[in-house]
């Protein structure tokens, strides 16, 4: 459903922190995009996110070429996305955060539904506290369900687990599980925790320099022979 | 006691005739973080409809309709051509937008001539308030300004398009990845700012000399107001407005005009030292 072919880009007119990437996301499927840091993983998804511009490449999403669109517009094509940091609006409460999500999409900001607050039920209890209150977390489960409460048929999903305690990580990837299951929804998941990679994605993509250097397709095999890993991500 | 009462009255005239300065400012400056030079002449357009209106013959309030409408789509053509492209770069935006500020204001020497005219009061008469003869008209700018600042408020705290502006503004490019077009956001946003100091420029044009360097006047203490306020909310405007006003006033009634300009602005500059995020900001 997605497919991205040799995409070139970087902050600065001319460089090339992405050269040459290429991956694809398939309905249903939660797929690891890994690598060492400043190999190119949050531009990739920045990239495909119409937040970064492209010198060249080629993005496909659901039959549609959506090269070089803007992020508003990739986000009415289906595309949800949870940046690095969470980058949730501090001083808005946790309704209005998902109220924000809902108006992007064009629905009634009135009407959160009663799964998006009841999902990560933390949500539901401080749904008028201001988010800048929440524990880094709650921050995140509730970036996550921003970026859900739109329905987007693929999430792209930036270090989820980045400073947060190992019980809330286990609770996201049972929730990502599930609406990957229910909704099939598809997912490209940025992530540098092992074990968060071995118990949800399907599949692995190692990344480095920019590209996209080796895949694995059966991701328990990382537990068995961690060579690879180590090849990818020690420094 | 009459002294004490005409003063106070005086005070919040002032004031409120700032803060209705100010709302505009408070848009492009306070919440886009454009300084716009031709703030000062989007203001005087505001005043020179209600001169076309009135040699047309026709009635004063058409201008409160008329200039707020012309800013808007001057604001909506300065934002596409000049605006966009200087987003973030402060230097370029001032010198930028001093250019816009002279040409609008020649524009205007063209069509009206440089001297200056006057605008027949709508209301003419006075009221009694108080125990105080006050002018009517000057009553009503106060309670147009009190209205306006309401409204605005509303419009940006408790309505879900005030949300998406907010959400803009916090954070551009995430309102992006959340599907909110930003750019039909900065025009629209930006056209708003204009539209109100062309409102403010048509409402206040009664009670003033309308000529070219009319704009200059009121834009200094109005971005006074908004740094000793805080620079991002429309509270902070509200109370800077009220600390300029009221020192202006009270220390003009007492001594002079001079000595109150003084007292202002070493009051705004000891503020801004303590608090250079303005009386309401955190931090």
């Amino acid at each position: 459903m997605l497919e991205v072919t040799e995409l070139v880009s970087g902050y600065q007119r001319g460089s090339r922190v992405l050269d040459g990437f290429s991956i694809a996301v398939e309905t249903g499927k939660i797929v690891a995009l890994m690598g060492r840091n400043g190999m190119g993983k949050s531009t990739a998804l920045k990239t495909i996110g119409g937040q970064i511009k492209l010198s060249s490449g080629r993005i496909i999403f659901d039959g549609a070429d959506i090269t070089g669109r803007e992020p508003h517009q990739v986000n009415a094509a289906g595309i949800g996305y949870v940046p690095q940091g969470r980058e949730i609006f501090g001083d808005f409460s946790v309704e209005q955060n998902l109220a924000i999500a809902l108006i992007g999409r064009g629905r009634r900001a009135g009407n959160i539904p009663d799964w998006a607050l009841d999902t990560f039920s933390i949500l539901r209890e401080r749904r008028r506290q201001r988010a800048g209150t929440l524990s880094g977390g709650q921050q995140q489960q509730l970036a996550i369900m921003r970026a859900l409460v739109g329905g987007p048929k693929l999430l792209l999903l930036d270090e989820p687990s980045e400073g947060i305690q190992p019980s809330i990580v286990q609770e996201i990837g049972g929730v990502l599980k599930r609406f990957v299951a229910e909704n099939n929804l598809a997912i490209l998941l940025v992530e540098q925790n092992v074990d968060l990679v071995l118990d949800v994605a399907d599949r692995c993509v190692f990344m480095e320099n920019g590209r996209s250097v080796e895949e694995i397709e059966d991701v328990s095999a990382l537990s068995v022979d961690p060579a690879v890993l180590q090849r990818y991500l020690s420094a | 006691m009459e002294f004490f009462l005409s003063v106070g009255l005086d005070t919040l005239n002032f004031t409120l005739s700032l803060l209705l300065v100010t709302l505009g400012l408070v848009v492009i400056f306070g919440l886009m973080n454009v300084i716009n030079m031709a703030h000062g002449e989007f203001f005087l357009i505001g005043a020179y409809c209600v001169i076309a209106i009135q040699s047309a013959g026709l009635p004063f309030w058409l201008a409160l309709a008329v200039a707020p409408a012309l800013l808007a789509v001057i604001g909506l053509l300065l934002e596409e051509l000049v605006i966009r492209h200087v987003y973030h770069r402060f230097i370029d935006t001032i010198l930028a937008t001093w250019g816009v500020s002279i040409a609008l204001k020649q524009t205007v020497i063209v069509i009206f001539g440089p001297t200056s005219q006057s605008v027949v009061n709508p209301l003419p008469g006075p009221t009694e308030i108080l125990g105080i003869v006050y002018p009517t008209y000057r009553l009503t700018i106060m309670a147009i300004s009190l209205t306006l600042a309401i409204a605005i408020f509303l419009l940006l705290y408790r309505t879900y398009l005030g949300l998406a502006i907010r959400a803009v503004i916090a954070n551009r490019a995430m309102a992006g990845s959340l599907g909110i077009n930003t750019r039909r956001m900065d025009r629209g946003t930006f056209a708003f700012g204009a539209a109100l100091a062309g409102f403010a420029g048509a409402v206040m044009a009664p009670v003033m000399s309308v000529d070219p360097q009319m704009g200059v006047g009121f834009l200094i203490p109005a971005f006074l107001s908004i740094l000793v306020g805080g620079t991002n909310s429309l509270l902070g405007a509200v109370l800077g407005s009220g600390v300029i006003g009221a020192a202006t006033t009270t220390v003009a009634a007492i001594w002079t005009q001079v000595i109150a300009q003084v007292v202002v602005f070493s009051l705004a500059i000891i503020i801004i030292r303590l608090f250079p995020e303005g009386l309401t900001g955190r931090r």
